[in-house]
């Protein structure tokens, strides 16, 4: 069965029937329902179509359901383990268990002991074992981390993205001395030494707003998501001024021009409909890229703040039980790995279908 | 020649054979050169000899100095006489104990090829006073005549030391029970006229110095050589031709490189899970073996800031922070054989330590009950900020000491620094932005008042660099610490162990934590090893030798 045939049932409406008896009647063909046997033939909208084509992409699909599981576990999943296991992400069990025999860390499905207040030991599960010799529930750190990971990477994309199409589109749209000066400040900013300035910046702004948590983020994620954000807006400002050249030029943007539309009303509703597809891609890409630089701060010690579970100090805490407990490495590894993985699966599969004409 | 006569000379002959043959067996000479390659997680704060103050820098001094009195490179109690170094003798004393005269030893250089006289000591005691180098040990020196009038920068010259040829005078204010042992700290090594005239509280990098080695290069950060002194005509060991000490590595890869022979000794030690595999690898304590371990005159604590509005006239919260840390936790987060919990200052070992029964050595439900019950008035505003080093195991320790905090309504901010910067900032009261620092103390020699006076005597802790972390300055505790240093034998031990209790019953200063032990793992090429004792613990690096 084609697609036009297998696409044209849902979505029929009157409109849809009025507009091609029109057709049909000015160029004296016979209606549709004739030859259709009774099922009109509707339009595909851009979104559609994009939908479509991504939804041929099984990678693209999984990587997308693998990132609302995450969501759902990180955001939800994480306060509801904490509550059915009885503790926290930051409470040492050093008392009965946490620790075996050799004093390392507790290994997975292990039951350890926490001292009440009336002098009892109350038995409680850690699923993945301690995290190090402090004793904590690795399983849900794990899971705490997941939210410091996604609140970083999704915080410090939009941040970027924010900055990038503005600038981008400003440059491209009005040329001149604007695209000048914008150009030049891309150009200096992908001259810093990208990883050396990040981390200085971590270290020094990092002890003043490292406090800010608007009530809901870990310490220390601010930071990194204004690092992040003010360092990584770039590359998106490039591509979105290429686009918004190439944009300015097109006859939809003539006929707004000469309809007297103002530059702001034509980059807000001709120019930045069309960047949707393309930012859409980049963000998927760069939520990838700032979890892992996220892992990689965390891990110098110069991210998110103890006692603040990320899967980057929890990778870093992990290498000297490498001997004893090797799994302390594998759990947030395979958490970065995957998610990693799913972003960039996700954000290919984004791009082809945004992109029909590039080549896979 | 009779045949009884000839027997005789045989018979004596035979027995020098024998004799030699059995003293060699008994003390094989060691082996010399090569070189010895030494693992540090952290910089040293300075090798400067006036300004370093540090456990890791002390190790490398043992090897560089010449002092005029010494501990002998040996382990146990013949390591721990004070010996004359470059002094002929131990030193003539006035009868009213205020007047030291030393005799200066000829043939001592420095690697430069000047020679060691007593002017060389003069030239030390001057640049340490000066306030421009802003020392933070001058404590040591208040009590020689003229010294404080230096430090108070009213002098340039320390009046009560003198040289005249070989002499060297030193004279006090009042008696000192334990100069001897002062005269032992690489703050009043011998110093050449060239250091002599550098005044820089940034420290120098490269100096000559008349120990059997030398500075020979420093890139802060990365590395620091150290090569044998060759005008060194002294008593003492030179085994190996370079020790060369590499900056920065992680302690897991120290191991590593200890363990497959690529580096020698890994003085920042190893991860805290790797000591009870070690010891199951190689054995404890073995002659000669790769592992060994022993007490340490050492107290690791948590010092609360005086200074700060938190802890200001509220020894009620410091008494709660006593009942709310966890030492055993803490001691864990150290790994095997780390070391042994306490509630007091001073350590097992020292004079003066008296078993003490404060605080609690184990976290219960009671006692969590009290911490929360002293905490609850005390809190004022429930914040605090938390220093830590950031290398090793550090930062765990400071995550347990954050937790057990908030168990009794104490919000800490942990921050963690550079080791040598902890302490540096620490001990400046311009950067003491603290509320409570998790600090380590070993002792610069055996005796209380290393501990007791130096770490806690309030009368220091408006000088630029001090050692009064928790910046107790209470003024009865400063009369009694006054008092006790002044005393000799049982008295000077009865009075420090009064004070410690009373200081820490009513008025504690610090979470005394826990006395570690000093644990060394070598590589297999290591051929001979001896350990500094007296000093800072670690081995000697002079008498380490390569297989």
């Amino acid at each position: 069965m084609s697609d036009v045939a297998n696409r044209s049932v849902p979505g029929y409406d009157e409109s849809t029937a009025r507009e091609a008896a029109l057709i049909g009647m000015a160029e004296g063909v016979g209606g549709f329902d004739d030859e259709l046997g009774g099922h009109e033939i509707e339009a595909r909208d851009y979104w559609a179509s994009v939908w479509l084509r991504l939804r041929r992409d099984k990678f693209a699909i999984a990587g997308g359901i693998f990132i609302v599981i995450l969501f759902v576990t990180a955001f939800a999943g994480a306060p509801i383990a904490s509550h059915f296991l009885g503790h926290g992400p930051n409470e040492p069990f050093l008392v009965s268990g946490g620790l075996d025999a050799d004093q390392l860390p507790a290994g997975p499905w292990t039951h350890v002991g926490k001292l009440t207040e009336s002098g009892e030991i109350e038995e409680q599960l850690f699923v993945l074992g301690s995290d190090s010799t402090l004793a904590r529930d690795e399983f849900l750190r794990l899971l705490y981390g997941a939210q410091v990971s996604l609140e970083v990477g999704i915080g410090a994309t939009l941040l970027s993205l924010l900055l990038g199409t503005l600038a981008g589109a400003v440059a491209g749209f009005y040329r001149g001395w604007a695209d000048t000066t914008i150009s030049r400040m891309v150009e200096l900013t992908m001259a810093f030494p990208y990883l050396l300035f990040v981390i200085t910046l971590a270290a020094t702004l990092g002890t003043r707003l490292n406090k800010i948590t608007f009530g809901f983020m870990g310490e220390g994620v601010f930071t990194l998501i204004l690092v992040f954000g003010l360092l990584g807006w770039f590359y998106s400002a490039r591509v979105m001024r290429g686009l918004a050249l190439s944009l300015r030029e097109k006859e939809f943007v003539e006929a707004a021009r000469m309809v007297g539309s103002s530059n702001w009303r034509i980059i807000r509703s001709h120019i930045f409909p069309h960047l949707i597809g393309p930012l859409i891609v980049l963000a998927t890409l760069n939520v990838a890229a700032f979890i892992l630089a996220e892992a990689g701060l965390s891990f110098l010690g110069l991210g998110i703040q103890l006692p603040t579970a990320s899967w980057g100090n929890l990778l870093a805490d992990a290498p000297q039980y490498y001997t004893s407990r090797p799994l302390l490495m594998v759990w947030p590894g395979l958490a970065l790995l995957l998610t990693s993985l799913a972003f960039n699966l996700l954000g290919d599969g984004l791009r082809d279908a945004f992109d029909p004409r590039g080549s896979r | 020649m009779t045949g009884r006569r000839f027997l005789g000379v045989m018979l004596a002959v035979f027995g020098v054979v024998i004799l030699s043959a059995s003293a060699a067996a008994a003390a094989p000479a060691a082996k010399k050169g090569g070189t010895v390659v030494v693992e540090m997680t952290t910089d040293v704060d300075y090798i400067d000899p006036q300004l370093s103050y540090y456990g890791e820098t002390w190790k490398l001094e043992a090897a560089t100095a010449c002092k005029l009195l010494n501990w002998p490179d040996k382990e146990g109690a013949p390591g721990a006489v004070v010996t004359p170094e470059v002094a002929a003798g131990l030193p003539i004393i006035s009868k009213d104990g205020k007047t030291y005269t030393f005799t200066i030893r000829p043939g001592f250089r420095f690697s430069n090829g000047q020679a060691v006289t007593a002017r060389s000591f003069v030239n030390a005691f001057n640049r340490f006073a000066n306030p421009k180098m802003q020392s933070t040990g001058i404590q040591f020196i208040d009590i020689i005549q003229g010294a404080q009038a230096v430090i108070d920068g009213k002098a340039s010259t320390v009046s009560g030391v003198s040289a005249k040829g070989n002499k060297l005078v030193i004279r006090l204010t009042r008696a000192s029970p334990d100069l001897l042992a002062r005269m032992t700290m690489p703050f009043l090594q011998a110093i050449d006229t060239k250091l002599a005239g550098q005044i820089d509280a940034n420290g120098i990098n490269e100096y000559a110095s008349c120990g059997p080695y030398y500075f020979s290069a420093r890139t802060p950060g990365r590395s620091i050589t150290l090569k044998r002194n060759p005008y060194y005509k002294g008593q003492r060991a030179a085994n190996p031709d370079t020790i060369q000490v590499n900056i920065g590595n992680d302690v897991a890869v120290e191991f590593q490189n200890v363990e497959k022979g690529t580096s020698d000794y890994a003085s920042g030690g190893i991860p805290a899970t790797e000591w009870k595999n070690v010891v199951a690898k190689y054995g404890l304590n073995k002659k000669d073996g790769r592992v060994q371990v022993r007490p340490l005159l050492d107290v690791r604590y948590v010092a609360m800031n005086r200074s700060r509005p938190l802890f200001k006239d509220n020894p009620g919260l410091a008494k709660a922070v006593n009942w709310a840390v966890d030492r055993q936790a803490f001691s864990a987060q150290g790994g095997y054989l780390y070391g042994k919990r306490t509630g007091q200052v001073l350590p097992p070992g020292m004079l003066g330590y008296s078993q003490q029964s404060l605080y609690p050595l184990k976290i219960t439900a009671s006692s969590a009950r009290q911490a929360k019950k002293l905490a609850a008035p005390n809190l004022r505003d429930g914040k605090a900020v938390l220093w830590a080093a950031n290398a090793g195991v550090a930062p765990l320790q400071a995550q347990l000491i954050q937790y057990n905090l908030k168990q009794i309504g104490l919000d800490a901010d942990v921050k963690l620094l550079p080791r040598a910067q902890q302490f540096t900032n620490a001990g400046n009261p311009k950067t003491a932005t603290f509320d409570m620092t998790i600090e380590r103390w070993g002792a610069d020699y055996a005796d209380p008042y290393d501990f007791v006076n130096i770490l806690l005597d309030g009368n220091q802790v408006t000088n630029a660099q001090h050692n009064n972390y928790a910046y107790f300055n209470v003024a009865k505790y400063n009369q009694q610490m006054n008092s006790a240093s002044l005393l000799t034998g049982s008295k000077r031990g009865t009075a420090y162990a009064v004070l410690d209790a009373a200081m820490m019953k009513d008025n504690p200063p610090w979470a005394p934590l826990v006395n570690s032990n000093d644990r060394n793992f070598m590589s297999a090429r290591v051929g001979c090893l001896t350990l500094n004792m007296a000093q800072g613990g670690g081995p000697l690096l002079n008498v380490m030798c390569l297989k």
